[in-house]
C-alpha cells in the first residue's frame, strides 16, 4: 500500500481510497486530508445539525470532529469504519455540549411551531419543514441519532449500529421507537401536513 | 365525517417517510473546508490521556529518599536507646519538663509515693 501511495501524485488524491487517504493524513499530508474532509464534511455537518436542533454550534462541532481525526489519526484503526467513526465523534461532541450548555440556549434553534394555525397559514412548505424538524428535535438523543444515520444519511442498519456501538437489534428498537414517537407527536397534524405537501406538489 | 376519520387515523410508515423527506437538509457553509484547513496548522488539541514521563517519576522517588532515611534513623534511635545520650536531659524528659513547669511542692505531690508504700 505504501508503494501505491508513493506513486500517487497530488492530483490523484481525489480517486484514492479512504485507507490511502487516511494513511497519508496520518503522515500530515494536508492534501489527502482535504479530500477526506470534502468527502464527509456534509454528512458530519448534517448529523451534528440534526442532533443539536440546528444550533449555531453545528459548524464548530463539525470542524472539531475533523480536527480530532487530524490530531490523532491512530484512534481509527480501520479505514472502512471512517464514516461511522466521524459520526460517533460528532454525536459525542454534540452530547457533551448539551451537558455543558443550558438548554435554554439550544431552544432558540427552533421556533416552536404553533399547531393551532389556521389552514391558510399552513399552506407553506416552510411550515411543514419546520414542523417535521421540530418533531425530530424533540426525540431523545439516541433515537434522533439512529434516525439521522439510517434515514437521512442512508447508512445500513449494520453500519449505523457499528457507528453507535450498539447491536443491530438495539438500533432497530431505537428506530421503531423514533418512528412511533414521531407519529404520536405529529398526530392528526401529520395528515394535514401531507395535504399541504400534496398541494405544493400540484402547484 | 369520512374526512374526519381519515384525519384521525395514525400515519402509516409510508406517510411518515414522505414527511421525513420534507425535513431540512442543511448544508455546511461554502468556506467550511477552507476554514478547517486553515486551523490544521494552528490547533494542536491536547489528548485525553496524560502520560507521566519517566523523569517526572524519578524526581518523586528522589524526594522520598530523605524522608525514608529520616524514618529509618528515627526507628533505629528509638529502638537502640541511643537518643537519650544525645539529649541534654536525662532519658525521662517528660517528667523533667513537667517539673520545670510546675511549682516544686506540687511536683513533689505528683511524684511522691503513697505513705503506706514508703513505710
Amino acid at each position: 500500500m505504501a508503494d501505491n501511495r508513493d506513486a500517487l501524485k497530488t492530483t490523484d488524491w481525489q480517486s484514492a481510497s479512504d485507507a490511502v487517504l487516511l494513511h497519508a493524513a496520518g503522515e500530515r499530508n494536508q492534501q489527502a486530508f482535504a479530500v477526506l474532509v470534502a468527502r464527509y464534511h456534509t454528512q458530519v455537518y448534517r448529523v451534528a445539525w440534526r442532533l443539536n436542533g440546528g444550533h449555531v454550534d453545528t459548524d464548530d462541532i463539525a470542524q472539531e470532529t475533523f480536527l480530532k481525526l487530524w490530531n490523532n489519526p491512530a484512534q481509527l484503526r480501520e479505514a472502512a469504519a471512517l464514516k461511522g467513526w466521524l459520526m460517533r465523534v460528532a454525536s459525542n461532541l454534540v452530547m457533551d455540549r448539551y451537558r455543558q450548555k443550558p438548554m435554554a440556549e439550544l431552544d432558540e434553534a427552533f421556533d416552536v411551531v404553533d399547531t393551532t394555525l389556521s389552514a391558510p397559514a399552513m399552506l407553506d412548505q416552510n411550515y411543514v419543514t419546520k414542523t417535521i424538524d421540530a418533531a425530530i428535535a424533540a426525540l431523545p438523543d439516541r433515537q434522533k441519532l439512529a434516525l439521522a444515520l439510517v434515514h437521512f444519511e442512508h447508512m445500513t442498519n449494520i453500519a449505523a449500529a457499528a457507528a453507535m456501538e450498539i447491536s443491530v437489534d438495539a438500533l432497530e428498537s431505537l428506530l421503531a421507537r423514533a418512528r412511533r414517537g414521531l407519529k404520536d407527536k405529529l398526530g392528526s397534524n401529520g395528515r394535514q401536513l401531507l395535504a399541504v405537501l400534496a398541494t405544493q406538489g400540484q402547484t | 365525517m369520512m374526512n374526519t376519520q381519515n384525519t384521525k387515523r395514525a400515519l402509516s410508515d409510508q406517510e411518515l417517510d414522505q414527511l421525513l423527506d420534507s425535513a431540512s437538509h442543511p448544508m455546511p457553509a461554502l468556506d467550511f473546508e477552507a476554514r478547517l484547513l486553515a486551523r490544521l496548522n494552528v490547533e494542536v488539541q491536547p489528548g485525553n490521556v496524560v502520560v507521566l514521563s519517566v523523569r517526572a517519576r524519578s524526581k518523586i522517588w528522589l524526594a522520598s529518599l530523605p524522608l525514608a532515611a529520616s524514618l529509618i534513623l528515627g526507628l533505629w534511635l528509638g529502638t537502640s536507646d541511643k537518643a537519650s545520650t544525645l539529649l541534654p536531659f536525662s532519658s525521662d524528659t517528660v517528667s523533667q519538663s513537667i517539673s520545670a513547669l510546675l511549682p516544686s511542692d506540687r511536683t513533689s505531690t505528683l511524684y511522691s509515693l503513697p505513705e503506706d508504700t514508703q513505710s
